[in-house]
C-alpha cells in the first residue's frame, strides 16, 4: 500500500506542477528518490534464516514418511514369507499324510530367510526324519532350528 | 473330492495377506466433494464429470458478470459521447469513468480473487496431506531416497508458493488493480510504469517458482532414482543368491510387494489428481469467465474510442489473468509432483 500511496502523492504532485518549470524538475527529482525508497525498504527487510531450518525440518519429516512406508512393506514382506513358507511346509506334510501344525521364524537382519520352524503334532519317528531332511534340503533350515512339539 | 477341498484350502492359505488400508488417499475437502466423480470407468470419463459439474456450478455467476459487462459498455459509450460533446472536460470524464469502472468492478475482482485464494489454500492443505501417502507408497516400492527426495522439493515448493501468493501476489494484484484505476484516473507515467513494473514481477515470479520447481523434480527424479534402482539390483541379486526354493518365495514375496504397492500408489495418485482438480476447477472456470468476458467487454469498449476507459478494462482482465495464473501454479505444481510420484518405480 505504501508503494501505492507514493505513487499517487508523486503523480498528483507532477501532475500540478509539470516537467518544465524550475519546482517541476525538483518535485520530479524528488518522487523518484521517494519511489527508490519505498520499493527498496521492505525488500531489505527480507529475511532468509528460517529457510534452512524448514528444509532440515521437512527432511526428517521426509525420511520419517519414507522409513514407514518402508517399514509398511517389510512387515507385509515378512507375512507373505512366513505364510508361503508355512504353506510349502504343510502342502509336503499334507502328502505324507500328516497333520501338524507350522511356525516359520524369520531372519530379520538376512533378507527375511527363513531360519528356524516350530512344528506341532503327533507324528512317527520315521516321518519326522523325512520331514526334518525335506525341510533342510528345500528350504535352508538346519534339523538343530526345527523345533518338535 | 477331499483333494480338491483340501487344494482349495491350501489356495486359500496362499492369498498373500496384503491390504489396501496403509496407502489410500486422504478425503478430498469437502467444498470439492460434490465435483468429485463417484464412479467413472476411465479417467476420461472423471475428468468429463469435473468439468461438466464446474460448468453447471458457472452459469449463475455468469449472467451476473454479463450484467456487469454490460454496464460497463454503456459506461464506455456514455463517457466517448459526452467527450465527443465538449473536449475541455476530458480531465474530468476521465476521472468520473475511472471511479465508476473502478467501482464496478473491484468488488466482483476481489471476491474471484479470494476464491483463487482459498483455493490456493486449500490446495496446500490437501498436497500436506497427499504427499506424505505417496512418499510412503513409493518407499513400500523401493523408492525410498528418492520418494525423500521428492517429498521435500513438493512440501517446500508448496508451503512456499502458497506463502508467496497470500503474502506477495495478493498484495501485488491489490496494488496493480489500485494503479490501474489511478493511471485511468490521472494518465501518469509514473504511475504506468509501476503498475508495469508489479506486473512484470507477479508474471516473472510465478513463472520462475514454477521452472525451479520442474528442475528440482526432474534432477531430484534423475539422480535418486538411480540410487534406489541400484538398492533394488542389488537385493534381487541376494535374493537370487539364496537356496532356490527360499530364493522363489522371497521372489515372489518381493515382486508382490512391488506390484501391490504400486497398484495402491497409482489408486491413491489418481484420486488424488482427481481432488485437485475438483479443488480448483470452480474458481479456474469462474476467474476464467470473467477474465474472458472483460477481455471481449474491453475489445467492444475499445470500438467506442475512450481509450483510458477501455484500458482500465483491459487491465482488470489481465488482473483477473493473474488470479487465474496463481490458482493454475499452485494446482500445476501438485499435479507435476503426483504424476512423479506415480511414474516412480513403475
Amino acid at each position: 500500500m505504501r508503494i501505492v500511496a507514493a505513487a499517487i502523492v508523486c503523480a498528483v504532485a507532477r501532475g500540478l506542477l509539470g516537467n518544465k518549470t524550475p519546482a517541476g524538475r525538483v518535485v520530479t527529482l524528488v518522487s523518484g528518490i521517494l519511489m527508490a525508497i519505498t520499493v527498496i525498504t521492505p525488500l531489505s527487510n527480507i529475511t532468509f534464516s528460517g529457510i534452512s531450518n524448514f528444509w532440515d525440518d521437512l527432511s526428517e519429516d521426509a525420511s520419517k514418511y519414507a522409513q514407514e512406508g518402508a517399514y509398511i512393506a517389510e512387515q507385509r514382506e515378512k507375512d507373505i514369507i512366513k505364510s508361503q513358507t508355512e504353506a510349502y511346509i504343510l502342502d509336503k506334510a499334507n502328502r505324507m499324510g500328516l497333520q501338524i501344525a507350522v511356525e516359520v521364524e524369520l531372519d530379520g537382519h538376512n533378507r527375511n530367510i527363513p531360519c528356524g520352524v516350530v512344528i506341532s503334532g503327533n507324528v512317527s519317528p520315521y516321518s519326522q526324519i523325512q520331514l526334518e531332511s525335506y525341510i533342510e534340503q528345500t528350504l535352508g533350515i538346519a534339523k538343530e532350528n526345527q523345533e518338535w512339539k | 473330492m477331499r483333494k480338491f477341498i483340501v487344494l482349495l484350502l491350501m489356495g486359500f492359505f496362499l492369498i498373500q495377506p496384503v491390504s489396501a488400508t496403509e496407502f489410500t488417499a486422504p478425503a478430498a475437502p469437502e467444498s470439492a466433494q460434490k465435483f468429485m466423480p463417484s464412479e467413472q470407468e476411465t479417467f476420461a470419463d472423471g475428468l468429463w464429470y469435473i468439468i461438466k459439474s464446474a460448468v453447471s456450478a458457472l452459469q449463475p455467476g455468469l449472467a451476473d458478470a454479463s450484467g456487469i459487462c454490460l454496464s460497463l459498455i454503456a459506461i464506455v459509450l456514455l463517457v466517448s459521447i459526452l467527450n465527443s460533446f465538449s473536449e475541455s472536460s476530458a480531465g474530468v470524464l476521465r476521472l468520473v469513468a475511472a471511479i465508476v469502472i473502478g467501482l464496478l468492478l473491484l468488488e466482483p475482482a476481489n471476491s474471484l480473487i479470494s476464491l483463487g485464494t482459498n483455493a490456493v489454500i486449500e490446495l496446500s492443505e490437501y498436497g500436506k496431506l497427499m504427499i506424505p501417502v505417496m512418499t510412503a507408497a513409493v518407499a513400500a516400492q523401493g523408492g525410498a531416497t528418492t520418494s525423500a527426495a521428492l517429498y521435500t522439493g513438493t512440501i517446500f515448493f508448496i508451503t512456499l508458493l502458497t506463502a508467496f501468493i497470500t503474502r506477495f501476489i495478493i498484495p501485488a494484484l491489490y496494488i496493480y488493480l489500485c494503479l490501474c484505476v489511478a493511471n485511468c484516473a490521472l494518465e501518469q507515467d509514473m504511475l504506468k510504469q509501476v503498475r508495469d513494473f508489479v506486473k512484470w514481477l507477479m508474471t516473472w515470479s510465478l513463472k520462475w517458482v514454477l521452472y525451479i520447481f520442474t528442475g528440482y523434480i526432474s534432477i531430484t527424479g534423475v539422480i535418486s532414482g538411480t540410487v534406489d534402482a541400484s538398492a533394488l539390483k542389488a537385493a534381487k541379486i541376494g535374493i537370487s543368491g539364496a537356496v532356490p526354493v527360499v530364493g522363489s518365495i522371497l521372489s515372489d514375496a518381493a515382486e508382490t510387494i512391488l506390484v501391490s504397492a504400486g497398484v495402491m500408489k497409482n489408486a491413491a495418485g489418481v484420486y488424488g489428481i482427481f481432488a485437485v482438480l475438483a479443488i480448483c476447477v470452480v474458481p479456474f472456470v469462474q476467474i476464467g469467465a470473467h477474465y474472458l468476458l472483460l477481455k471481449l467487454t474491453s475489445a467492444v469498449s475499445g470500438v467506442f474510442g475512450h481509450k483510458p476507459s477501455a484500458e482500465l478494462i483491459q487491465d482488470f482482465s489481465t488482473g483477473m489473468g493473474f488470479a487465474l495464473a496463481m490458482t493454475g501454479t499452485a494446482c500445476m505444481l501438485l499435479l507435476i509432483s503426483l504424476v512423479c510420484y506415480m511414474k516412480m518405480m513403475g
